[in-house]
């Protein structure tokens, strides 16, 4: 067993009783239209989180870094809004200062009508009462109660005491309240009658100027007034009775009054946000800031992250509300480089900045008290870089360099830890334990201690159990140590990763078991009894007992390097970086982030300087002072997003109507947006259209574009995160439809494929017919052939020729040679016009001339021909070879030929027919005729030009006429 | 007899006349009233005053209305800077007239002896331009008048009136208004 030796040694105490405030954190936005400052008179959020400004200048939505104006044509003196509201449906309305009161909508301002002479007092407030009818209250015009498109002004006729209305608070039992420049008044609609009471200073009213009523979560109502500060009263049975008076305010006019979970926040005319707790303690906000101490606080508004919005001129200021304060430095009080905190089980909180030691407790709201602790040993000052209060109230205080101290708070006596040389003269960075168990460790290793407390002589007595287990642990450097609830204690080393220590048995665990980082420097044990740590530069894990769970940058964290981590009692694990501090719920799997747009950025903490609160605050201490973290305020919201304009070649459509479009309306763009006013720079977005492409694309961007899109159905999704983790995030969906151009549709191509096929089969017949046809001709052009040829070889020709040639050479031979020469003349032409289907007119005429001669030597002058033909249209017109040919042998053949009957045959054109006639002597006994001679013709005719041939005959002539065929037209 | 009986009843008249007078007492009036201003600036202090304020309160409503001309101001430092007061700055040819009417906030009754401070909440139009203001005033009732006396500050920016920068040092922005009078009883009028 070691020797223990105590040392008292001097210590002195400095009670220096100055109060100190914490204020909350803040940003100022300035609002200026055209670079000019514009006064903001109220504001409002709508049903997706958005902040509306009501202003002298109109209405505008604030995205965390812009002021978009809300478009509406009117004078500018009938844009000066006094009030705005949103409604339990989510919309917005704006009274203005003219008195007029109307409701947004996506196409403009609808105003309610009001329909009496009053109409210009300015506009208040705006609420709805219990059942929902909607009332206004005007300076000047007492309330009005709206009903679709009636009014009815409640005024001093009613009973109202005053015309002049401040503010309305409507009650659940349907009455409202108005505070008036005379008292308070409460108004219900009963028994078909406006029943008007009147609270006032008759009543105990310090001041009848009520400037703002409130009604807080005990259901007490705060009275803001002009001159006497603010009191509570309570509403019972339909009265109001005065609760509690506060004598001593000395903050002048109040403009408004809005409780919160812990406090009361009060708004003056010239004294800034004063804060107020239950108790009926205040104190004023912001004294550090020139802007906002002394501002002319209007209007103050809690958020849907419970930030408080408040606004002073053309100031909007975003505060963390009770979520988070700040413990500043002053002249006395230096809170930079906080090496260690704590936060004990009797409400003090301690904390030691360089050399120094302070414990500090709240003595009103936002007012802290403080208590200087001198350690001093040799006259060396030192620092302190860690503390730990054990079950016994005993605070022990780790040094750099001189050990370890405990003092008792009750005794204000300090005494010295000493034993093992090494870790008393290292650094003792962390001292934790649970029940008698203490551990400490630091720079020189690791030592367990046991500790028992006589309550009368208030003796601590530490003895030294067996340490031998810890031996591999000896001179190591040892971050944190920390018991869990199953008395396991786990150790954070520098390289060696992380041990754990249970029934005298260490295990280590190192990046091969799923620990990210070798170098752990904080743990903590949640509400589950899972097991988180953090590594300097590896990001987080939590340990189930089986695995070890990462979560890094791609999951959302920050910073991989952390100074220390910490669970509080609502399933919140806090971790805090160099620049910021990270806040991860363990339900949704999701981060919240605070750093500089929030006033944190830069805070460069030491390791550990994080202790929870029995209240359920978490003190941080960092280089810039200590952050006060309220997470039973803090709330747990999902970004929301929503699709802003949806715009066809760039030009915006009304996409809540229009969701057809044709193809050739095929460039989109779209535009989302997202809000997170405490860091805006944080969101992201992802989204994707469906029917285009199969993966969300994540970006920070605020619109996509799609240019060329096919026909198809499509549906674009939008998400939106702070930290990429989109799957649980809600979601905004256009679905639309671009439809196939007409030359796509079914329709068209069943009709067109029908006109195809039918053109194809018309196609198909014309050639048939015309082959059929071709054919025809050529059959018919054999046939007349074989037929002529059969004629010509007819033995009666050959018989009468041959006669005719006996004849001719009996009595003219020298004409014989002539007759024959025709004759084989005349063959010849047959054999060589057998396989033409025209030839021209010319040498038609000739062949049959040749024809005629062969006869006229049989018939001399009883056969005459005459042609009354030009020759321009002998060669013009073609016909079928032998046709005149045959037509004479017609002739000849049905015609008694006789000096008394001689046969006349004529050619001629006559409207456009080739006409062949011949007076008639018909014979008797006519030659053997088929007739097909004609019709050869008739049918060669209709072949070859589609006409008819006409035949005209009567007792005295007979007439063919033929169609002229033209050269140029066959 | 008669005598007795003629003086018996004027006295009876003029006796119910002076108690009926009193009963009817509806308003306090004054048309004396001081009005004086201070403009403390760097380079110049500047002051003037009006005897001639206009006052009228209301007993019954617990109104008021005070008025005063802008010409009826006297004890500038020059006639010129009168001039200039009257005819760049108030441009009293527009705007002949300040006004403050409105009403009193504190339930008082102006029909008995007192000394009250209270507030009075109205319309203050300067220059043309109205302001909403609560001023607070002490008043002490006597048998036969109220006497008013209140101090506020004006800023000039408020009712429009512009300074030029060349004038910053001489003219300040705020001006310390003082008001005392005295008002009579009157019967309705």
């Amino acid at each position: 067993m070691r020797l223990i030796r105590f040392m008292t040694l001097i210590l002195s105490i400095l009670s220096v009783l100055i109060v100190h405030s914490q204020d909350p954190l803040y940003k100022i936005h300035e609002f200026k239209l055209n670079g000019s400052k514009t006064r903001i008179t109220s504001v409002c959020i709508d049903s997706l989180g958005i902040l509306w400004c009501g202003t002298e200048k109109g209405l505008f939505s604030f995205t965390g870094t812009e002021f978009i104006p809300y478009k509406w044509n009117d004078s500018l003196d009938n844009k000066i809004i006094n009030t705005v509201h949103t409604d339990s449906k989510g919309r917005i309305w704006a009274g203005m200062k003219n008195g007029k009161l109307g409701m947004l909508t996506s196409k403009g301002i609808i105003w309610q009508k009001i329909d009496d002479n009053f109409g210009n007092s300015p506009v208040s407030d705006i609420e709805e009462d219990a059942a929902g009818s909607f009332l206004c209250s005007t300076e000047g015009g007492g309330l009005i109660y709206f009903s679709g498109d009636s009014s009815i002004r409640i005024t001093t006729n009613h009973g109202l005491s005053d015309n002049y209305c401040y503010s309305i608070l409507p009650l659940a039992d349907g009455s409202v309240l108005t505070g008036t420049d005379q008292g308070i008044n409460r108004i219900k609609f009963e028994s078909g009658k406006w029943q008007v009471s009147v609270f006032s200073s008759e009543d105990g009213l310090p001041d009848n100027i009520v400037r703002h009523l409130s009604m807080d979560q005990n259901g007490l109502i705060w009275a803001g007034m002009q001159d006497k500060g603010f009191c509570r009263l309570e509403y019972i049975n339909g009265s109001l009775r005065m609760a509690e008076q506060f004598n001593s305010w000395s903050y002048g006019q109040i403009n408004f009054i809005l409780p919160l979970s812990k406090s009361v926040w009060i708004g003056t005319e010239k004294k800034g946000i004063i804060s107020a707790d239950y108790s009926g303690g205040f104190s004023p906000l912001f004294e550090k800031d020139n802007n906002l101490k002394s501002m002319r606080a209007a209007f103050a508004l809690r958020d849907h992250d419970n930030n408080i919005w408040t606004i002073s001129g053309h100031r909007l200021v975003r505060t963390s509300g009770e979520i988070w304060q700040k413990l500043e430095s002053d002249s006395e009080l230096k809170i930079h480089s906080v090496h260690s905190i704590l936060a004990d089980s009797k409400g003090n909180v301690w904390f030691s900045p360089d050399q120094q030691l302070y414990k500090a407790w709240q003595v009103k709201p936002g007012k802290l008290s403080y208590k200087k602790y001198f350690i001093t040993n040799k006259n060396k000052l030192t620092d302190i870089v860690s503390l730990y209060e054990d079950p016994y109230g005993m605070i022990w205080i780790g040094t750099l360099g001189e050990g370890v101290y405990i003092l008792d708070p009750q005794t204000n006596k300090v005494i010295k830890l000493k034993d093992d040389i090494e870790l008393n003269e290292g650094s003792i960075l962390t001292i934790n334990g649970k029940d008698n168990e203490v551990w400490i460790a630091g720079f020189g290793g690791i030592l367990k201690l046991q500790i028992a407390f006589e309550k009368n002589s208030r003796k601590l007595n530490i003895t030294y159990p067996d340490q031998s287990a810890l031996e591999t642990l000896k001179g190591d450097y040892i971050y944190y140590v920390f018991t869990d609830s199953k008395s396991k204690t786990w150790i954070g080393t520098d390289e060696k990763g992380l041990v754990q220590y249970s029934n005298g048995k260490l295990r280590f665990f190192n990046k091969e078991d799923g620990l990210p980082g070798n170098t752990i420097v904080s743990i903590d044990e949640d509400k589950n009894g899972k097991i988180w740590l953090a590594c300097i530069d590896a990001g987080i894990a939590s340990y189930d007992g089986n695995r070890f769970k990462i979560y890094s940058v791609r999951n959302g964290l920050s910073d991989i390097n952390c100074s220390s981590i910490l669970c509080d009692k609502n399933g919140k694990v806090i971790i805090t970086h160099a620049n910021g501090v990270d806040i991860f719920d363990t339900e949704s799997e999701t981060f919240q982030y605070y750093s500089s747009e929030s006033g944190m950025g830069e805070l460069n903490p030491d390791l550990n300087t994080v202790s929870h609160g029995h209240d359920g605050r978490v003190w941080i201490g960092t280089e810039r002072g200590i952050f006060i973290f309220n997470t039973s305020v803090s709330t747990w919201k999902q970004t929301p997003v929503w699709i802003k304009s949806v715009s066809l070649f760039l030009q915006e459509i009304d996409f809540n109507s229009l969701n057809r479009f044709s193809h050739d309306q095929n460039n989109f763009t779209f535009e989302f947006g997202s809000v997170w006013y405490n860091d805006p720079g944080r969101i992201r977005f992802s989204y994707i259209l469906e029917g285009y492409s199969e993966d969300w694309q994540e970006s920070k961007d605020e619109s996509a574009s799609y240019p060329r899109l096919a026909p198809g159905k499509y549906t674009f999704k939008v998400r939106s995160s702070l930290n990429n983790h989109f799957h649980s995030s809600p979601e905004a969906s256009y679905s639309f439809i671009i439809t196939q151009p007409f030359w796509k549709q079914w329709w068209f191509r069943i009709i067109i494929s029908l006109a195809l096929a039918l053109m194809i089969y018309k196609l198909i017949r014309r050639r048939e017919q015309r082959l059929k046809r071709e054919q025809k001709l050529a059959e018919e052009r054999l046939q007349f052939r074989f037929d002529t040829l059969r004629n010509q070889v007819n033995p009666h020709f050959l018989f009468n020729s041959f006669n005719t040639l006996i004849t001719v050479i009996e009595k003219n031979p020298g004409k014989a040679i002539n007759y024959v020469e025709n004759l084989s003349e005349f063959f010849r032409n047959i054999i060589a016009y057998k396989d033409k289907s025209t030839i021209p007119l010319t040498e038609e005429l000739e062949l049959l001339s040749n024809y005629l001669y062969l006869q006229k030597s049989r018939y001399g002058e009883n056969l005459s021909l005459n042609i009354k033909v030009s020759e321009d249209e002998k060669n013009q017109i073609l016909i079928p070879p032998l046709s005149l040919q045959m037509l004479a042998e017609n002739a000849l053949k049905h015609n008694a030929i006789s000096h008394e009957t001689p046969l006349k045959l004529e050619v001629e054109i006559e409207n456009d027919f080739l006409i062949v006639k011949n007076n008639m002597n018909k014979k008797f006994g006519t030659e053997k005729s088929t007739g097909t001679g004609l019709q050869n013709i008739i049918s060669r005719y209709k072949l070859l030009c589609g006409k008819d041939v006409m035949i005209r005959s009567d007792e005295k002539q007979f007439k063919v006429m033929l169609p002229v065929i033209r050269k140029n037209t066959v | 007899m008669s005598k007795i009986n003629f003086n018996l009843l004027a006295f009876f008249i003029l006796g119910v006349t002076v108690i009926s007078a009193q009963e009817s007492v509806k308003y306090y009036f004054t048309n004396t009233g001081t009005l004086s201003f201070q403009s403390v600036a760097p380079q110049e202090v500047i002051s003037a005053t009006s005897n001639e304020m206009r006052g009228l309160i209301d007993v019954e409503k617990k109104t008021f209305t005070f008025k005063v001309y802008i010409r009826s101001f006297k004890g500038f430092n020059s006639a010129l800077q009168a001039e200039h007061f009257n005819e760049k700055y108030l441009e009293s040819d527009k705007f002949p007239e300040a006004v403050f009417s409105g009403k009193i906030i504190e339930d008082v009754d102006l029909l008995k002896n007192g000394r009250h401070i209270i507030r009075a909440k109205g319309k203050l139009n300067i220059h043309g331009v109205e302001r909403e203001r609560i001023i607070k005033s002490n008043i002490v009732i006597t048998d036969e008048s109220v006497i008013l006396d209140s101090q506020f500050i004006v800023m000039l920016s408020e009712h429009n009136i512009k300074i030029p920068k060349v004038v910053h040092e001489k003219i300040a922005s705020e001006i310390a208004v003082s008001v005392k009078a005295v008002l009579r009883k009157k019967p309705a009028l």
